[in-house]
């Protein structure tokens, strides 16, 4: 019984959820809203359950753990808390300081050894041994020539040319309208990947609905 | 990690360091180098004008990555714009919102917001709830953008931030209203939804473009100047990795 | 100009720092300070988190509450926020009680919201050269429908040529290339991004 409440919830909800291919309508409303609602509850427990408390309530209440270091980042959060309250937000910024910070080492450290030094690698891998047969020269010619070219198509700065406003040598704007080619070809196939999966959620969906409604007709 | 790439990583890091330094400095004369026109950005400061003009609201939105994690960067760069639009329209009948789908990110986006306000003696016209999150999961951070693209008189949305396929969702809620949209992001499938979906998308790295180009400050238009310095070193990086993989030195 | 929290940006700059070259020395002394910053930063992200969402809550309150903006369907965020918050604070998040909340309503609207998009992304391509009309758009369109092709797998029949099978192959490597390019320059505005934070000369926090 409980079990088929749920699936009428759920059902309802899809049908409002998909009404909006029609148009803005207040059942779609009513669902977006209860949706932005729960999630945002639920992470609020989430938050609470398995960081807030095990990370920094627990260490505190624990003596056996160092008590005296978590007292800086129950520090921060009290001063993050005070965000809100508008008169007292000003002190929020020291916390917000500390994670900017830790985050810009995050960026630099992923950027270059999750991306850059990985990808580089990449491109001279493609030629080793044992795909250095033909073809794996070629595939790695094109992913070496593909790279730089799209690489290219962003270089900013240009020359500053009287009459003809900033402009790039016109070799560089050739290699880059060929760079142009690859990130059309590169969003494209991106782009077909995304429609597929968002594809598969819909059927799935749709017979979510036709399998309730089957149950509903004897 | 290697000690080798290590140290290439703290050169790389202290180079560039450096040429964002001296290229920041206010130059002795005109300089012969500029940025390439692009021609979404023009179209972007015709609307920011626009939008002033006629009292409508401009929608800021900076994606769902929190602050600490890698992609963030373009977070970064979403919160830069947020101050020069503001700095712009602080002073329209409509001010600017931002909106975001990480608490982080929101907090960030009230400094940001309160900042520009406090600099142009206006603290009091400052409200916090110009910064807001909208959802705490990426679909419901996208949901929840959707009554504001109906219901906030919004004209133009800028979608600067890490982002997926659910962005999507504001994308049609603008065609729908017939606003502009001006959209990057860092990761590929959004940029390939952006890119079908958006009247001006920004492609790969332009998103780190928008500061220098909304004038933001001199550090910005050195910062894109560096990048492009690094973008030739990497493509000889890629050139010397090919020809150590072509030796089996790889 | 006027120097902007200078107590908060060297925070900022300090704290970057120790993070950044613990990651790049293996001295034992930054590793384990690194270590501890990040333990730290998870918490101020859910303690933000936590502020960002009452303010959430209380923008939706305002919307009830107030005669000039009302908006009644805050009211489904409030009902919604309020009985999701309470059973999951008194049973536990991955109590049987929670979890319907987040099976039938959340994962369902989800994925309704995903395949909705569906609808847009079709549409979004057919529309394309009427938004923007260039040859860009066109090659876009013309990977977007061979990738789909290739995608649906209507190429994996047995019947199918050896020679469309390796031409697919071929294909798959231009789009590989493109990334490639496009994730590089991400990295390199990435790195600068963070290197801005890190000379102060970037402070979003500041207020």
């Amino acid at each position: 019984m409980t079990d088929t409440l749920w699936s009428l919830i759920a059902f309802v909800l899809t049908l409002a959820i998909l009404s909006y291919a029609i148009g803005d309508n207040p059942l779609f409303r009513i669902a977006l809203y209860t949706f932005v609602g729960i999630s945002a509850g639920y992470l609020a427990v989430v938050l609470i359950d398995q960081v807030i408390f095990p990370r920094l309530i627990t260490p505190l209440v624990n003596p056996s753990t160092a008590s005296g270091v978590m007292a800086i980042p129950l520090l921060l959060s009290l001063l993050l808390l005070t965000r809100l309250s508008p008169r007292l937000s000003f002190l929020g910024s020291l916390p917000m300081a500390f994670l900017v910070g830790v985050g810009a080492a995050v960026i630099i450290n992923g950027a270059l050894f999750g991306t850059l030094f990985t990808q580089v690698r990449a491109a001279g891998l493609s030629f080793t041994f044992p795909q250095s047969v033909s073809s794996g020269w070629i595939t790695g010619m094109v992913l070496l020539f593909g790279a730089i070219t799209t690489l290219l198509y962003f270089q900013f700065t240009g020359r500053r040319e009287p009459g003809k406003g900033i402009v790039r040598p016109a070799w560089v704007e050739w290699i880059a309208r060929i760079g142009q080619g690859f990130i059309a070809i590169t969003l494209g196939a991106f782009f077909a990947g995304v429609i597929l999966a968002s594809l598969t959620v819909l059927i799935g969906r749709l017979d979510f609905v036709l399998q309730f409604i089957n149950t509903l007709v004897p | 990690m290697s000690i080798f790439l290590s140290i290439l990583a703290l050169v790389i890091i202290l180079i560039s360091a450096g040429l964002l330094f001296f290229l920041a400095l206010p130059p002795k004369r005109r300089s012969r180098w500029g940025l390439r026109p692009i021609p979404a950005f023009s179209e972007l400061v015709r609307v920011l004008g626009l939008s002033v003009e006629e009292g409508t609201r401009l929608h800021l939105t900076l994606g769902h990555a929190g602050i600490t994690q890698p992609t963030s960067a373009s977070a970064l760069v979403g919160l830069q714009a947020l101050e020069r639009i503001t700095a712009i329209s602080s002073v329209s009948d409509r001010p600017p919102l931002a909106t975001s789908g990480e608490g982080s990110l929101t907090l960030l986006s009230q400094s940001t917001l309160r900042a520009v306000y406090r600099l142009n003696n206006a603290l009091d016209l400052y409200d916090p709830q110009r910064g807001r999150l909208t959802g705490v999961t990426p679909l419901s951070y996208a949901a929840g953008m959707l009554p504001i693209a109906y219901d906030e008189n919004v004209s133009a949305h800028l979608i600067v931030g890490h982002y997926g396929l659910e962005i999507g969702l504001l994308c049609e809620a603008a065609v729908r209203n017939n606003a502009f949209t001006l959209a990057a992001s860092d990761s590929l499938s959004a940029q390939a939804v952006l890119f079908a979906t958006t009247k001006q998308p920004l492609i790969g790295e332009e998103l780190f473009a928008i500061p220098a180009y909304l004038q933001t400050s001199p550090a910005h238009v050195a910062s894109l100047r560096v990048q492009d310095l690094l973008r030739w070193g990497t493509v000889i990086a890629l050139v010397l990795s090919a020809v150590l993989g072509v030796f089996g030195w790889l | 100009m006027v120097m902007r929290s200078p107590v908060a940006t060297a925070i900022a700059i300090g704290v970057g720092l120790i993070v950044l070259l613990g990651y790049l020395l293996p001295l034992p002394v930054l590793d384990p300070i690194r270590r501890l910053f990040l333990d730290w930063s998870i918490i101020l992200a859910a303690v933000a988190g936590l502020v960002a969402i009452l303010n959430l809550f209380k923008a939706h309150w305002r919307k009830i509450s107030s005669s000039r903006e009302r908006d009644y369907y805050s009211l489904f965020f409030i009902l919604g926020f309020i009985l999701t918050a309470a059973l999951g604070l008194l049973f536990g998040p991955t109590d049987e009680r929670v979890r319907p909340l987040i099976m039938s309503i959340q994962l369902p609207v989800e994925a309704s919201l995903v395949g909705l998009l569906t609808i847009t992304f079709v549409v979004s391509a057919v529309r394309l050269f009427a938004l923007r009309r260039s040859w860009m758009s066109g090659i876009f369109l013309a990977s977007t429908i061979v990738f789909l092709l290739a995608g649906s797998g209507v190429f994996l029949t047995s019947g199918t040529s050896q020679v469309i099978k390796e031409v697919l192959a071929a294909l798959n490597i231009l789009p590989a290339a493109g990334a490639r390019g496009i994730l590089l320059g991400i990295a390199l505005g990435s790195v600068l991004t963070g290197l801005r934070v890190l000379l102060g000369m970037d402070r979003p926090y500041s207020e």
